[in-house]
């Protein structure tokens, strides 16, 4: 292999198991749970065929030194889980990877840092975990201290530090580390807009300064403007790779599409059986408009179309949510209604059309699974991620957010509560 | 910038004992501060501070005097009661927390696991070795208690690091174990206590030089537990001059002799053996304790065998740890 190759990579993949983050307890509950299932053919049977799934699967490419590439692609498209693999915090399923040179990863910004501790303790021991000697921290102490800006801490505990301290002090430690490859992961979305600025052009300096940088964002301005060369990576698999611009361009028409809606023109192929069959799925706004991407705080309608064929037959139609890890996250089905819910559905085209309400899911992607069966009794028709739309976060108000503008933990919904609030001056 | 040639390869993990020890070397410093890090927070924003590592074996010991030396008076190997129990706790809590330590290690250093790569092994050791701070502490203060008895340190106390090596030996087989386990099911963070508690007494408090002589050498599978030679250990290599084991050598007699002997201000007992009285006079000698090293021997074996199970079983799943913490 030719010496100015940085990263190589060859067939890479990383299969997770399903359900293997969750504890015994909950192994065991589900099992429990699951018993009666085993002897009722119902829905759930049929998505329990898939245990494992590839988080990551045949990806090749090269890095040569003193390149800055950059990876996008939505959310669980396995950009976090390539980082890791390239930082040797997890081990691939499958493939190799060849890293010459010593590697600097930054997944985190202060990963180690104690509270206890003081600033300048935190520091050597921060600056050891990322991989610096003694003597390389005790060269830079100053410069580091400096670029933070929390000389007159340095005898204070972390945990009188503000929360933007500690993370100036933590990229301030790793920017300071010299590494020949710098794996970098959306660390830069922290702090105020002063220091981002700050850290941004440290990053420049690094990127121009013959180093490799492996940056992982979602900023794709910052993207563009740091990198010679963008991979897109999409459900795991490395889609394209090359000049900035073109692969965020390609980035942006694929978010759109995502599939907001798809029809079955004939009812002789359309997925289902003699009783019922699919017509269409779409999602769309509340002016009607189909689109796969909303805010948070707007309002959603999912659609569904289905022939009844027999017209004899009670059907009930609905909806599954995936989030983008596999995790089921609603189900939804028209049992409510009155007009249907006891009476067999006449021959024809039937429409069914569930609202969900804004403020109620959370940022990421979504793949909805649709089905028409007769409770308690049969399937007759399941179809699997037949629309994908994409919930984003915005910093509008009227949301849970409120006017706050800094990253919001990972969960999965983001409902807008009510708050009340009590006061008593005098209780002091 | 350093001209670096070191070349990473990121390979699907192999399992079992694949240790690439060089890397160890390479992150001496790491490590370093990581021992350093646990001494310095443990006693941070106390009011006692370090003291608190004397406060502990000295509680305890009052305690096991009171209740095992005093009022159950249990042998204690012709030593005096504090001594001998303090001894024994010092090692004892040396390892008791450095193995709780080693197994909790993985699950409360996440970051390290899930946020960066740095060897796994790092975590579980530097645990392991900073509560040596805290034995160095107890043993002065064994030392002190000791003087204040009236007794000085024998010479073999120079061995005292074979006893600390085979309970960090044995903290560290079952620590690894642990803590690999834990990162999966939290239960250990349940079971370990109880296990802890249950184990204690059986090595802290029984001298061995009790078992029953008819056991023969069957009783050296009590040394299958690396800390009763440990413990035994710690006692003789501390105190050696001032041990000795009481035997019962009491003798069968006529029932003729009886009076002699009682005149002589001898204790007689009577004990019916299959309707028949049977007469003896009883006599204990006292003989010093030997060295334990059979004991300290058939340790080592268990604790490098367990050392071995465990480091197996974390090379096996540490490649799935960041996947599962």
């Amino acid at each position: 292999m030719s010496n100015d190759i940085a990263i190589h990579v060859e067939n890479l993949g990383k299969r997770y198991r399903l359900g293997m983050t969750v504890d015994l307890k909950r192994d065991f509950r589900d099992t429990i749970k699951a018993l009666p299932r085993m002897f009722r053919r119902s829905i759930a049977e049929k998505q329990n065929g898939e245990d494992y799934f590839w988080a990551l699967r045949d990806i090749n490419f090269e890095v040569k030194r003193g390149e800055a590439i950059g990876i996008i692609g939505r959310n669980g498209a396995g950009k976090s889980t390539l980082l890791k693999i390239l930082s040797r915090i997890t081990t691939p399923t499958e493939g190799r990877a060849e890293i010459h040179g010593r590697v600097g990863s930054l997944l985190e910004v202060g990963t180690g840092f104690n509270p206890e501790l003081s600033g300048k303790e935190n520091i050597y021991l921060n600056g050891s975990i990322l991989g610096m000697t003694k003597r390389e921290i005790d060269a830079k102490f100053d410069e580091i201290v400096d670029f933070a800006g929390t000389e007159k801490f340095l005898d204070t505990p972390l945990k009188r530090y503000s929360s933007g301290m500690r993370v100036r002090l933590g990229f301030s430690v790793a920017a300071h580390l010299e590494p020949e490859i710098l794996i970098v992961d959306e660390v830069l979305s922290v702090g105020d807009t002063e220091f981002q600025k700050k850290c941004m052009g440290k990053m420049h300096n690094i990127a121009t300064g013959g180093r490799t940088i492996f940056f992982v964002s979602h900023n794709l301005a910052s993207i563009e403007r740091l990198c010679e060369r963008v991979m897109l990576l999409d459900q795991g698999n490395l889609i394209t790779q090359g000049d900035p611009t073109a692969v965020i361009e390609e980035y942006r028409r694929n978010g759109e599409k995502r599939k907001s809606e798809i029809v079955w023109d004939d009812p002789k192929s359309a997925p289902g059986n003699d009783i019922a069959r699919l017509k269409a799925v779409r999602a769309y706004d509340d002016k009607g408009q189909v689109r796969s991407e909303y805010k948070v705080n707007e309002d959603l309608y999912l659609e569904l179309e289905f022939w009844s064929l027999s017209g004899d037959v009670r059907l009930d139609s609905g909806f599954y949510l995936y989030t983008d890890s596999g995790e089921l996250l609603l189900s939804a089905m028209d049992l409510q209604n009155e007009k249907w819910r006891h009476k067999p559905r006449p021959q024809g085209l039937h429409k069914t059309r569930c609202l969900i309400p804004k403020n109620l899911l959370t940022e990421g992607g979504l793949s909805v699974s649709a089905f028409v069966v007769t409770a308690h009794k049969e399937m007759h028709l399941f179809e699997r991620d037949v629309v994908e739309l994409n919930i984003i976060d915005h910093f509008d108000e009227g949301s849970a957010r409120g006017d706050y503008k800094h990253k919001w933990p990972h969960c999965a919904v983001r409902p807008l509560l009510q708050w009340e609030f009590e006061y008593n001056g005098k209780a002091i | 910038m350093k001209k670096d040639n070191t070349i990473t390869v990121i390979e699907p993990s192999r399992g079992w004992f694949h240790i690439d020890w060089s890397e160890f070397w390479k992150y001496r410093e790491l490590f370093v501060f990581m021992v350093w890090r646990d001494i310095a927070v443990k006693y941070k924003q106390t009011l006692f501070g370090i003291s608190w590592a004397l406060i502990g074996p000295l509680l305890s010991t009052v305690v096991f005097t009171l209740i095992f030396g005093n009022l159950a008076k249990l042998p204690s190997d012709g030593l005096p009661a504090p001594l001998f129990y303090m001894a024994g706790l010092v090692v004892w809590r040396y390892f008791s927390t450095a193995l709780t330590k080693c197994s909790t290690s993985l699950v409360g250093n996440q970051a390290l696991l899930t946020k960066i790569y740095v060897p796994r092994l790092i975590i579980p050791i530097s645990s392991c070795i900073n509560q040596i701070v805290d034995f160095m502490i107890g043993l002065a203060m064994l030392v002190i208690l000791m003087l204040w008895f009236g007794k000085w340190p024998s010479a073999y106390s120079a061995l005292i690091p074979v006893v600390l090596l085979l309970s960090l030996i044995t903290a560290l087989g079952w620590g690894l174990l642990f803590g690999a386990l834990n990162v999966r099911f939290r239960d250990v963070g349940q079971i370990l206590p109880l296990l802890l508690q249950l184990w204690m007494y059986v090595t802290v408090i029984f001298p061995f030089s009790r078992l029953p002589d008819r056991w023969g050498d069957w009783r050296y599978l009590y040394g299958l537990n690396p800390m009763v030679g440990a413990v035994e250990g710690m006692r003789w290599c501390m105190m050696a001059p001032y041990m000795n084991e009481t035997k019962d050598v009491s003798k069968t007699i006529d029932f003729a002799q009886v009076p002699g002997y009682v005149e002589a201000g001898r204790r007689v007992t009577m004990k019916f053996v299959d309707g028949e009285a049977v007469w003896k006079v009883v006599e204990q000698v006292a003989s010093p304790v030997g060295p334990p090293w059979i004991l300290l021997g058939v340790g080592a074996l268990s604790a490098v065998l367990m050392l071995i199970i465990g480091l197996g079983y974390f090379k096996k799943v540490e490649s799935q740890f960041a996947d599962i913490v």
